[in-house]
């Protein structure tokens, strides 16, 4: 069982760019990632803990992302499972009261469970060992500085690094490399990248002037 | 069979090619004529056909010779395809008039039976009004008009109209009613005007349900949201809800920024600039104003609605490199998977809930490798409720195509890996 933290900041991009999308589906991938059993054939609650800003931008991808892995306790469940989600404050609920009545609705308890404690208190009651950046890495050690000491290992996402990472004194993981590699090195084992090997998107640009992409897709398809 | 014909004509046949995988219920033979192989409406059905060539080879498919011309290395009239190419069910004729009203009478009697599609065509250079110009089996059928022999405008009109992507013309309207009910009826009516299924919220505010469950159900068949911004919509619940689940879907997003928006939904990258619009006594948009901000929906809207089966293909793609499992692309989110250890697979990606056609797709897929080989396919199983739910459920055991939500595909490969 490990704890695993999510530290969001939301990006301070121009209008239309790609990165709010691109960090938004990374709380996702994220989320469902820690919640999964790894090892079971069916969707399962894994026994990893997860720990989310109490932050309304993300609010409702969590809470679909946690429906997930709680609705199997309903209607009629003799016992329910732990919450998936544990809600630390990080400041932004209180400082959007609009709608307040109607968003509570967001804070289902079978999804959440909510600490009432601030970042620093919930890193000092739980020790969660993993910290999880859903940002700009800068962002958020600007942020949060030394507490991020407090994690043995960082994950964060290259695609979402608006300048080059900082250094932490901890282990640093580029969570979006993790797949790339794993990619490349059955490529390598297959000895190059046979036409079969590409994907249909990738042969179809080939014939047609590319559309306009994705970042995330154009800087995967140029790795190539 | 789900591919398209796709045939210019310009006094003769000039070029017939296949495309395959298409987003079409069926086969279809879409023609593209004009009477003359010279003049303006040659000029412009030629452009036609390129401007299609270009959103069919975007959105779902695989370009291939006429089957003819891998027969007998020539190509034939339109109105010779039907029995001689197996599969065609569908005819549509795009007709570019050049003033005459004139159509060969065999073309005229091929496509004007019953159940054709005919797509008249009029630039202004040539006929104002357009009906004057078409051949008398046309009259009544609506002309689309273009000017200066551009077929731009009218190519994503062409596109639903000959019934490719049908199943991806749904556009889903977020909206807060307080703020934008009546807005959101004006661009209801505007979108189904232009051939678009667009759909407003069936729910108003029910705190007490699930609406997670309901809204994720509500978006499993659509293929773009459109959310109309305005100053207070990061109070509704269902708004923010709506937006969220359309991003963790990867589906197609336009924003339209009207009157005071705050950009709340900054994760929406395509927006439209509607500040500047005024409004009448009742709340509603002027026309023009409504026109131009429709002109750009359907604008974006293709590259938008393929970015979800654009990232399905690739998830797959991924997953299957990533298992190390040798594979053959069958088509955009369709491969067919050799396992070391166990039999043959076809492996399918679908962006909605999947429907009897797709069974049938995916069945026949299967068929064509041979007996021992499995199917599989993966989509948004696990937002459909009840009765969607048993339909899924009772198709995938009479086709032996199983069906699993998406979540489960890297799952499912290291099993059959």
């Amino acid at each position: 069982m490990a704890g695993f933290l999510l530290l969001y900041e939301r990006l301070q991009t121009h209008t239309g760019s790609w990165q709010p999308m691109l960090q938004h589906q990374a709380v996702v991938a994220v989320a469902r990632a820690v919640l999964t059993h790894g090892t079971s054939q069916a969707p399962e609650l894994s026994d990893d803990i997860l720990f989310a800003p109490l932050n309304l931008d993300i609010l409702p991808l969590l809470a679909m992302t946690a429906s997930d892995f709680a609705e199997f306790a309903e209607p009629e469940a003799s016992e329910r499972p732990r919450t998936p989600i544990r809600l630390y404050d990080d400041g932004s609920w209180e400082d959007d009261r609009e709608g307040a009545d109607e968003l509570r609705h967001l804070l289902h308890q079978s999804w959440f469970e909510r600490l009432n404690l601030d970042l620093a208190g919930t890193i000092r009651e739980f020790r969660p060992e993993n910290g999880v950046i859903l940002g700009d890495p800068r962002q958020i050690v600007a942020r949060d500085g030394e507490l991020l000491s407090s994690f043995n290992r960082i994950v964060y996402f290259n695609h979402l690094v608006t300048e080059l990472p900082v250094l932490l004194p901890v282990e640093m993981i580029a969570a979006d490399a993790l797949l790339e590699r794993s990619i490349e090195g059955r490529i390598s084992e297959a000895g190059g990248e046979p036409a079969a090997r590409m994907s249909m998107w990738d042969a179809m640009l080939r014939e047609e002037p590319p559309p306009d992409l994705e970042p995330f897709v154009r800087s995967a398809r140029q790795s190539r | 069979m789900r591919s398209i014909l796709l045939q210019l004509h310009t006094g003769n046949p000039v070029s017939c090619e296949s495309w395959s995988n298409a987003p079409v219920v069926r086969g279809v033979q879409v023609t593209v004529y004009a009477d003359s192989p010279t003049g303006k409406a040659a000029t412009l059905a030629q452009r036609i056909h390129a401007a299609l060539e270009r959103e069919i080879s975007r959105l779902n498919t695989i370009r291939g010779p006429a089957p003819c011309f891998a027969i007998y290395k020539k190509i034939f009239p339109a109105h010779t395809c039907a029995g001689a190419v197996e599969g065609l069910a569908g005819r549509v004729l795009i007709f570019v008039a050049d003033g005459r009203a004139n159509i060969d009478p065999t073309m005229g009697t091929y496509f004007s039976a019953p159940g054709n599609v005919i797509i008249p065509v009029v630039d202004k250079s040539i006929a104002s009004p357009p009906q004057g110009a078409l051949p008398a089996f046309m009259k009544t059928t609506l002309a689309e008009t273009t000017i200066n022999l551009d077929p731009g405008p009218i190519i994503p009109r062409l596109v639903r109209g000959a019934g490719i992507i049908g199943s991806s013309i749904r556009i889903f309207i977020s909206y807060r009613h307080a703020e934008a009910a009546t807005v959101a009826g004006q661009f209801f009516h505007a979108l189904a005007a232009r051939g678009f299924e667009p759909f407003l919220d069936r729910f108003n505010s029910r705190p007490g349900d699930d609406f997670v469950a309901l809204v994720r159900e509500e978006l499993a068949d659509k293929a773009l949201l459109l959310s109309l911004e305005t100053p207070g919509i990061k109070q509704s619940l269902y708004c923010r809800q709506e937006v969220a689940t359309a991003v963790s879907r990867r589906m197609g997003l336009i924003a339209v920024d009207l009157p005071n928006s705050k950009q709340t939904f900054s994760v929406i990258q395509k927006r439209i600039d509607a500040t500047g619009v005024t409004f009448d006594a009742d709340g509603r948009m002027q026309s023009h104003d409504l026109t131009q901000i429709v002109d750009q929906i359907e604008a974006i809207f293709p590259h938008e609605v393929a970015r979800r089966p654009r990232w399905q293909d690739r998830n797959l793609h991924s997953a299957l490199v990533a298992a190390g499992v040798s594979f053959t692309p069958k088509g955009l989110g369709r491969y067919l998977v050799h396992p070391r250890r166990s039999n043959e697979q076809i492996l399918a990606m679908t962006a909605t809930l999947p429907n009897t056609n797709l069974f049938i797709e995916v069945e026949d897929r299967r068929n064509e490798v041979g007996s021992g080989c499995g199917a599989a396919m993966f989509g948004p199983v696990s937002a459909a409720r009840s009765s969607r739910y048993r339909e899924i459920g009772w198709l995938a055991k009479r086709s032996g195509v199983e069906a699993y939500d998406e979540g489960r595909l890297m799952r499912y490969v290291r099993r059959i890996t």
